[in-house]
C-alpha cells in the first residue's frame, strides 16, 4: 500500500495545489481547523493563521521561507487544553520537534493535532525575506526554491539553517515532499503515521510514489549540514574555551530576554530572571562595585544565558530563534547548539525525535554520572 | 533512685533491632531508654558499607520521615538523635525486678575516661597515647591506640579509652585541651523504671579459630567474611583495596566456603544461620563490580538465597560471574606456589577435586555469646538448647517473662528486612505493655516570637576556642570585617560555647540587642548544632533563626592568619545571607482521622488490626469472603507442633469481641483517595456502598497455593499439593497403605525465571511437616524429596537432619535435569537421576507430591485503585524492601502477609504487626505536623509541565485539574523538585534560590 498522494500543480502555482488540499481537508470534516502560513492582508508579511471556514484560504503560503515567531509555541496556544476541535497544523520540521518537546513538557495536545511538515529548505530572517517579496511577489516561495537549486550563495539563509541536520521530521502525520521532486508541477504528500493514512484516505487524491531521487538528496544536504555544524560548534567550542572568552562572547547582550521569549522550549509562564529572585537590593550592586572597583550593569548576563542552557540545552531543536530575536546580533543560536551539542550526548537524547522518549530531567537513573558519583 | 515513668520502654542494644524498635517506640511517643554496652551505636552494620539489593548503605531510610527537622537527623552512621530517646552507652542491664508494666532495671555505665560533652574531638589525646592494640572495628586487621574512637566515622566523634589496654601513663590528659580526660573514673549503677524491656543484644559470629580444616588461624589469606567486608569498605584496613593480606598483591581468584560453624550438630551448631548466603553473593557481586577479572567462586550445600527477591539475586550474582559450586568442602591447604589450595567432594559427580585460590573466604556463621546467657541470666528468660533467644512462636513475639521482649538476631541471625520486621513487631507490643494508649506527648515548644515581618537584624556571635585551635586567630580583624557587613547588629565573642559557663556568657552578651537572627560560628556544629540553637531561646527566637557555622572545618587551622581571617569572614557572611534571605512558611497541619482500614481479614488483616485496635485506634477490617481466615484456614498443623486451626479460632474470637474493630465480610474496597492521615475510602457489601474516613490502610490480600502445569498435577489423583496432602493428613483420609512410598518434588513451578521466578519461603518447611505426619503414619513409609537448594533456614534446619536421620532420602536435582512424571493408567512414574548410584531411577510413588508454592491474590485492581505498585511477581512493591518494609509507594499506605512477601504463618504475625505499628504510629498524633522544608508551589509562576510530579522521589506531588499541590506530609523537602523546576514555581522555602546566591557570594567574598 503507497501512502502517498500528489497534487498537480499549473502553471507554477503550488500555493492553488495547496489551498485545494487544505480546504479538501475541512470540507471532508477530517479537521475544524488549519493552522498554517498565509499572507496577511497588507499583501506582505507572511503569518500563522487560523482558518476555519475552507473558503478562507486566500492568501495561503505554507512554503513561503520564513517563520517570523515560534509556530510550535504558537501552536501550544491553541492546544494547551484540549482544544476539542481537529487542528491540521503546518509546521518546519524544527518546529514539529519542538511541538513535540512541549507535549512532553504538557504544554501541548499531540491526540487533536494532524501535524503536516514539509521538506525544509531553510528560511530567511524577516527582513531578507521582505527583501525577496519585493522582487518577487507572491512567488517567493517558489523563487527562493529555484534559486537554492541553482546554489545561489547570495540568498541569505539563516545560519539555524545551513547547520540544521533536520530537515525533515518523519514524526510528523504527513510529509511535503520537496527534496528530489518536482514542485513546479506536482506536490506529493505522504503518510507517515496511522493518524496519516487515516486523514489522506477520504480525499479521495490521485495516488503517488515517493520522489525518486529524494533519499540521494536528502543524504546529501544532511551530510553538507552536520559538516558546516561540525565546524560552527569547533568555533563557538574554542570561543567560548574559558568563562573570559563566553563573556567577550556576550558582552553586548543588554538583558531584553527577547531570546528566551523566542525560544520555543522556553516554556516557562514567568522567567525566573524576571522575579524577584534577581530583583537585586540597590545595595547589593554596590557591593559589587565596592568589592571590584566597578560593576557593569546590567548584571547576571552570563548567568541568565548559562541558565537558560542549564533549563533547556537539551531540548534545544536549534530553530534559531533565539538569534532571529537578538536586536545586537549576539550568536545565540551558535552558543546554544554547541553546548546542547554535548549535553543532548551525555543524555543520549534527542529532542523532537518521539514523544515516548521521556525527558532527561523526568528520569531517574540509579547507576548514572558514576565518574561523578563513585567513591 | 529510681528515674522516668513506666511508659518508659528500655531497650538493650543498639544495632538495627534495637535502634528501630527505639525509633518506632519513640514516634509512638514513649520514652525509650537505649542501653548499648560498647561506646558506639549501629551494631555489627557500622561495618557493613554496602547491603543488598542495590549494594548501597541506606540505614538513613530507617529514620523517622515525619518530623526529621526537630530530630536533626540525617545519617544513621553519624549518630542518632531523638528527643525521646535517651541513649547511654558503655551500660549494661545487670538487674531486672517486677513484671511488666512496673520493671525496675539496673543498668551500669563503664566509663568512658572522656567526657563527651567536653571532647571537641581534636584528637590530640590520640597522637600522645603511646599504647596500640588491634582494632577491632577492622576485624583486628590494623591497629589502634588505647585511646581511640570506637567507629571513625560516628558523629559525636568523641573519643573514648580502652581501659584494658590503658597504661594510665596520663599522656592523654596532659595533652587534652578542654580537660576532658579522666583516668579515675568509676562504674555507674543506676535504677530505671520501665513498662517493658526489649533485649537485642544481637549474637556473635563463630570464631572458626582450630580445630578447624581451614587454617584460618595459621594462614593469613584465610579470611572471614566480616573481615572481607572490611577489606572492601573504603574505611577499611587497605582503604577499599581487594589484596591479599599476606603480600599485598591483587586478588586474582576468591572462594567463599559456606556453613562455616553452621549446620553442624557434631559441634552443637545444629542450626543453618540464614544470611551468609545471601550475604556470599554480596560480596562476590562487589568483589566483580570492583575487579571484573577476579575469578569468585562459592562453595556451598545449599544456596539459602529465598523468599521474595532472593532467587533473582542469586540469578544476579551469577550473572555477574560468580561460579557457584554444590559440593561439600573438606580442607583448605596452602601449596607450595603460596596459593591456597580447596579440596572438595562434587556429589554429583561423586570425585574429589582441588582447585587453588588467592584469597579464601569462610561465611562464619551465627554463635551464641556469654553476653547473650548473662542478659537471659539477669532477664530471667531461658535460651534455646544452641544458646539462643526463642523465636516469637505463634502467640507472641514474648519470651518467657510478660514484658521482655526478643529481637534482632539474639533469636538467630537475621537479615536486615527480618529484623526490622521484628524490631517493629516488638515495639508494638512493648507500646502496648507499657500502657501507651494516648496521644503522642508533645514537648512543649518554648515562647518565640514571630520575627516574619521584621526587617533582618542579625547577631553573630563567636567562640574563639575552636577546639584549641582558634587561639591565634586575629579575632580582632575578623570582628572588624564582619561588622562592616550591612545586616549585621553586633558581634559577639565567647570562650567555651560547649561548656555551660561559655553558653550562659553568650546568653547575657546577646540579651537587650533586639535581634532576629543569631549565626554562631564554632566548631564541630554536628556535635554541637542542637545544644547551640537553644542559644534562640533566650532571644525568644525560634531554633531554625540560628544558624551555626564550622569555623574550625573550615580549615581554619591551618593557612597563614590572612587567609584565616577571609575564611573566617566569608564563612560568617555567607550564614548571613541565608538567614537573611530565609522565608517563613506556614507550617501546614492536616487533622489525623485515628482510624486504619485493613484489607483482608486473614491471619495477618486480623493480627495488624487486633494490634492497632489495642493501641486505641478505630479498625474497619474488610474480608471479601463471607468468613475470616483467609488462606491460614487451611493449616492443620505445624513444623514445631503448634495448632493453627485453634489459635486462628482464637484470634477470629478476639477480632469479633474487640470494641474498636468493625468486621465487614463479603465487602471489597472500591475506591480510595485522599492523604496520610486523612483518606476516604469506598467500599461495597453486596449491592451496598458506603465511605469509610480513615488516616492509614494496611493491605493484607494474601496468597493461594499456586498451580502448576509441571509433573502432571491433575492428571492422576495420585498427585496433589502440599496443602491437599496437609488436609487429606488432617482429615485421616491416608492409611498407612496409601503411604508405603512418597515422592515429594519441590520448587515445582517455582524459582524459575520464566514461571514464578521467586522462592516460595514454606514450600521446605511444609514438605519437612508433611514428612513427619506421613511418618507417623506410617513410620516405614519411604519418603524421596526431591529438591534443588533446601531451604530449611534458622532452627528448622534441625528437623531437616532429623528426618535425613529417620531415613527420608534428600536428592537434589538441577533445573535443567528436572525430574520426569509419566501417568500409566492408575500408576505413575516418577524418573530421577540418584547421585550415589549416578543413574537413573525409576520409582512408582503411591503419593506424588508437588511442592507448588505461594503466588499472591490477584492485586492488580487494588494496586491500580490505591495508586501502587506490584512487583513482576504480583507482590507488593515495598517503599524500600529493607528498612522500610511495610511501606508502600503511597504514603500512609502500609502492606502485609503473603500478600507482600512469601512468608510462614510466625512471620506472617511480625510482619502484621510491624504494619499496624507503622499505622498507628502515623496517626499517634492528633495533627500530622509536617518538617518545616516542605516544598511549596507557587501556582502563579506554574507552567504545569509536572516534571516535579515525575522527578518527586515520595510521591508527594500530584496535580488535580489546573494545580499541582503538595503533601506536605510526605514531602520530605529533598529539593528534588526545586531543582528541576526551571524558574522556582517549585520551591523550598528554606532553601531559596536567593538564599543559595547569597551564601555562595558571601563565600566567594
Amino acid at each position: 500500500m503507497t501512502n502517498c498522494v500528489r497534487l498537480p500543480v499549473e502553471s507554477g502555482n503550488i500555493n492553488d495545489a495547496l489551498k485545494e488540499f487544505f480546504s479538501s481537508l475541512l470540507e471532508h470534516d477530517v479537521v475544524q481547523a488549519v493552522f498554517l502560513p498565509m499572507r496577511q492582508p497588507d499583501g506582505v508579511m507572511v503569518m500563522h493563521t487560523l482558518v476555519r471556514d475552507p473558503k478562507r484560504l486566500e492568501g495561503l503560503d505554507p512554503l513561503a521561507p520564513v517563520t517570523p515567531t515560534s509556530t510550535a509555541r504558537l501552536l501550544s496556544s491553541l492546544t494547551f487544553k484540549k482544544p476539542g476541535y481537529r487542528i491540521a497544523a503546518f509546521l518546519r520540521p524544527c518546529d514539529c520537534r519542538a511541538y513535540v518537546e512541549l507535549v512532553k513538557l504538557k504544554q501541548a495536545d499531540r491526540e487533536q493535532i494532524l501535524l503536516i511538515t514539509t521538506d525544509c529548505e531553510g528560511r530567511l530572517e524577516p527582513r531578507d525575506f521582505l527583501e525577496l517579496v519585493s522582487e518577487a511577489g507572491d512567488g517567493s516561495a517558489m523563487v527562493f526554491h529555484e534559486r537554492l537549486e541553482r546554489d545561489d550563495d547570495t540568498l541569505p539563509l539563516v545560519r539555524a539553517c545551513r547547520v540544521c541536520e533536520h530537515p525533515v521530521h518523519e514524526g510528523a502525520d504527513i510529509g511535503l515532499r520537496i527534496f528530489g521532486s518536482d514542485p513546479e508541477n506536482e506536490l506529493v504528500l505522504c503518510a507517515q503515521t496511522n493518524v496519516g493514512t487515516e486523514a489522506l484516505y477520504p480525499l479521495g487524491l490521485e495516488e503517488a510514489k515517493e520522489p525518486e531521487g529524494r533519499g540521494k538528496a536528502l543524504a546529501e544536504i544532511i551530510a553538507g549540514r552536520i559538516a558546516e555544524r561540525d565546524s560552527m560548534i569547533k568555533e563557538y567550542g574554542e570561543r567560548t574555551s574559558s568563562f573570559a572568552a563566553l563573556r567577550d562572547v556576550l558582552k553586548t547582550c543588554i538583558n531584553c530576554y527577547n531570546c528566551r521569549a523566542a525560544c520555543p522550549v522556553c516554556y516557562c509562564r514567568e522567567c525566573v530572571f524576571l522575579t524577584d529572585t534577581f530583583r537585586h537590593d540597590p545595595e547589593q550592586f554596590f557591593r559589587w562595585a565596592g568589592k571590584k572597583g566597578r560593576v557593569k550593569l546590567p548584571t547576571d548576563t552570563a548567568f541568565f544565558h548559562i541558565t537558560r542552557m542549564l533549563h533547556i540545552s537539551t531540548l534545544c531543536v536549534g530553530c534559531g530563534q533565539c538569534s532571529t530575536a537578538c536586536p545586537m546580533d549576539l550568536p545565540v543560536m551558535e552558543l546554544f547548539r554547541t553546548a546542547a551539542n554535548r549535553t543532548q550526548a551525555r543524555f543520549e537524547y534527542e529532542p523532537g525525535r518521539s514523544p515516548d522518549e521521556p525527558l532527561p530531567l523526568s528520569v531517574f537513573e540509579d547507576q548514572e554520572f558514576l565518574e561523578l558519583t563513585a567513591e | 533512685m529510681a528515674e522516668q515513668n513506666l511508659d518508659t520502654v528500655l531497650v538493650i542494644g543498639a544495632g538495627v533491632g534495637g535502634i528501630k524498635a527505639a525509633i518506632d517506640l519513640a514516634e509512638r511517643g514513649c520514652r525509650v531508654i537505649l542501653a548499648e554496652s560498647s561506646p558506639a551505636l549501629g551494631g555489627i552494620l557500622s561495618q557493613l558499607d554496602y547491603q543488598f539489593p542495590n549494594n548501597h548503605c541506606g540505614l538513613c531510610r530507617m529514620l523517622p520521615a515525619w518530623e526529621r527537622d526537630p530530630a536533626s537527623e540525617y545519617c544513621m552512621r553519624k549518630g542518632l538523635f531523638h528527643r525521646n530517646i535517651r541513649i547511654l552507652p558503655m551500660t549494661e542491664l545487670i538487674g531486672l525486678e517486677g513484671g511488666a508494666g512496673r520493671f525496675e532495671a539496673t543498668l551500669r555505665t563503664f566509663p568512658r575516661g572522656v567526657a563527651p560533652e567536653r571532647c571537641i574531638g581534636c584528637g590530640r589525646c590520640e597522637e600522645a597515647c603511646p599504647v596500640e592494640v588491634y582494632d577491632g572495628f577492622n576485624e583486628g586487621m590494623g591497629k589502634r591506640k588505647a585511646v581511640h574512637r570506637e567507629v571513625p566515622h560516628n558523629v559525636p566523634f568523641s573519643y573514648v579509652i580502652d581501659f584494658e589496654a590503658c597504661t594510665k601513663c596520663g599522656e592523654c590528659v596532659e595533652a587534652c585541651p578542654t580537660e576532658a580526660i579522666s583516668l579515675e573514673e568509676k562504674d555507674t549503677q543506676a535504677v530505671y523504671q520501665a513498662g517493658a524491656v526489649i533485649l537485642a543484644p544481637g549474637c556473635g559470629l563463630y570464631d572458626p579459630g582450630p580445630p578447624d580444616a581451614y587454617n584460618y588461624q595459621s594462614l593469613p589469606d584465610v579470611i572471614t567474611s566480616l573481615e572481607l567486608e572490611r577489606i572492601l569498605s573504603g574505611s577499611g584496613p587497605t582503604s577499599g583495596r581487594l589484596i591479599r593480606p599476606s603480600t599485598g598483591e591483587h586478588v586474582r581468584s576468591i572462594a567463599w566456603i559456606q556453613c562455616v560453624g553452621s549446620r553442624n550438630a557434631g559441634r552443637g551448631q545444629d542450626f543453618c544461620s540464614s544470611i551468609c548466603c545471601m550475604f556470599a553473593l554480596k560480596e562476590a557481586l562487589l568483589v566483580k563490580e570492583r575487579s571484573p577479572e577476579t575469578e569468585a567462586t562459592v562453595f556451598y550445600m545449599d544456596m539459602r538465597a529465598y523468599g521474595k527477591e532472593g532467587y533473582r539475586y542469586h540469578l544476579q550474582s551469577a550473572a555477574a560471574g560468580t561460579e557457584l559450586v554444590q559440593c561439600r568442602v573438606h580442607t583448605v591447604e596452602a601449596g607450595p606456589d603460596g596459593r591456597l589450595y580447596i579440596r572438595h567432594y562434587l556429589e554429583a559427580e561423586g570425585e574429589v577435586r582441588e582447585r587453588a585460590f588467592d584469597l579464601v573466604v569462610l561465611s562464619t556463621g551465627q554463635a551464641s555469646t556469654p553476653e547473650m546467657k548473662r542478659l537471659a541470666g539477669v532477664a530471667g528468660v531461658e535460651l534455646n538448647t544452641c544458646g539462643f533467644a526463642p523465636g516469637p512462636g505463634l502467640r507472641t513475639s514474648a519470651a518467657d517473662r510478660a514484658g521482655v521482649f526478643w529481637c534482632g538476631s539474639a533469636t538467630g541471625l537475621k537479615d536486615i528486612t527480618e529484623t526490622v520486621l521484628q524490631a517493629e513487631s516488638a515495639a508494638a507490643e512493648a507500646a502496648a505493655c507499657a500502657g501507651v494508649t494516648s496521644e503522642s506527648p508533645e514537648s512543649p515548644s518554648p515562647a518565640t516570637r514571630d520575627v516574619s515581618r521584621e526587617i533582618p537584624r542579625v547577631g553573630v556571635l563567636l567562640c574563639r576556642c575552636l577546639g584549641g585551635q582558634g587561639r591565634d586567630l586575629p579575632w580582632e580583624e575578623i570582628r572588624g570585617d564582619i561588622a562592616a557587613h550591612p545586616d549585621i547588629v553586633d558581634v559577639v565573642e565567647a570562650d567555651l560555647l560547649c561548656r555551660p559557663e561559655g553558653f550562659d556568657e553568650a546568653v547575657r552578651k546577646l540579651g537587650g540587642k533586639d535581634l532576629n537572627r543569631l549565626v554562631v560560628g564554632a566548631c564541630a556544629p554536628y556535635v554541637y548544632d542542637r545544644r547551640l540553637r537553644k542559644l534562640g531561646a533566650g532571644l525568644g527566637l525560634r531554633e531554625d533563626l540560628v544558624e551555626v557555622v564550622d569555623l574550625r572545618g573550615t580549615g581554619l587551622g591551618t593557612g597563614d592568619p590572612r587567609e584565616k581571617r577571609r575564611l573566617a569572614g566569608s564563612v560568617v557572611a555567607s550564614a548571613v545571607q541565608k538567614q537573611k534571605h530565609r522565608e517563613f512558611p506556614g507550617t501546614a497541619v492536616i487533622s489525623a482521622v485515628r482510624k486504619v482500614v485493613i484489607v483482608g481479614g486473614g491471619l495477618a488483616g486480623m493480627t495488624a488490626a487486633l494490634t492497632v485496635a489495642e493501641s486505641g485506634i478505630q479498625v474497619h477490617l474488610l474480608e471479601k469472603e463471607d468468613r475470616l481466615g483467609g488462606e491460614t484456614r487451611q493449616r492443620r498443623f505445624t513444623l514445631d507442633g503448634g495448632d493453627p486451626v485453634s489459635f486462628l479460632q482464637g484470634l477470629e474470637e478476639r477480632v469479633r469481641g474487640h470494641e474498636a474493630i468493625e468486621v465487614y465480610t463479603g465487602t471489597e474496597l472500591i475506591g480510595f483517595s485522599g492523604e496520610p492521615g486523612c483518606f476516604a475510602a469506598r467500599i461495597q457489601t453486596g449491592d451496598k456502598g458506603e465511605s469509610l474516613a480513615c488516616g492509614a490502610i494496611i493491605l493484607a490480600t494474601g496468597c493461594r497455593e499456586a498451580e502448576t502445569d509441571e509433573y502432571g498435577l491433575g492428571r492422576s489423583n495420585r498427585i496433589i499439593r502440599q496443602g491437599d496432602l496437609e488436609a487429606g493428613l488432617a482429615a485421616g483420609r491416608f492409611s498407612a497403605g496409601d503411604l508405603g512410598r512418597v515422592i515429594m518434588i519441590q520448587c515445582a513451578g517455582s524459582r524459575d525465571p520464566d514461571g514464578r521466578a521467586y522462592c516460595s519461603r514454606i514450600c521446605c518447611a511444609s514438605a519437612l511437616k508433611n514428612a513427619f505426619k506421613i511418618l507417623e503414619v506410617n513410620p516405614d513409609a519411604d519418603i524421596f524429596v526431591l529438591y534443588r537448594d533446601f531451604m530449611s533456614y534458622g532452627f528448622m534446619e534441625s528437623r531437616y537432619r532429623e528426618l535425613r536421620e529417620m531415613g527420608v532420602q534428600f536428592i537434589t536435582y538441577r533445573p535443567e535435569k528436572k525430574p520426569e512424571v509419566e501417568v500409566e493408567g492408575d500408576e505413575v512414574l516418577v524418573r530421577f537421576q540418584e547421585p550415589i548410584l549416578r543413574r537413573t531411577v525409576d520409582v512408582h510413588p503411591d503419593l506424588l507430591i508437588l511442592s507448588t508454592g505461594m503466588e499472591p491474590s490477584d492485586n492488580r485492581s487494588l494496586a491500580r485503585l490505591i495508586g501502587i505498585q506490584l512487583n513482576e511477581d504480583g507482590f507488593f512493591q515495598e517503599m524500600d524492601p529493607k528498612w522500610r518494609p511495610v511501606d508502600l509507594e503511597r504514603p500512609g499506605v502500609f502492606a502485609c502477609g503473603t500478600a507482600l512477601s512469601p512468608r510462614n504463618m510466625e512471620e506472617a504475625v511480625i510482619q502484621a504487626r510491624a504494619a499496624a505499628m507503622r499505622a498507628v504510629i502515623l496517626l499517634g498524633r492528633k495533627t500530622l505536623p509536617s518538617s518545616r522544608t516542605v516544598s511549596e508551589v507557587r501556582q502563579a509562576l506554574c507552567s504545569l509541565c509536572e516534571t516535579c510530579i515525575s522527578i518527586c522521589p515520595f510521591e508527594a506531588r500530584f496535580r488535580d485539574k489546573d494545580r499541582i499541590h503538595v503533601i506536605p506530609s510526605a514531602c520530605q523537602g529533598c529539593g528534588l523538585c526545586a531543582a528541576a523546576c526551571p524558574n522556582g514555581a517549585a520551591w523550598l522555602p528554606m532553601f531559596t534560590d536567593r538564599q543559595a546566591m547569597g551564601m555562595i557570594e558571601g563565600l566567594v567574598d
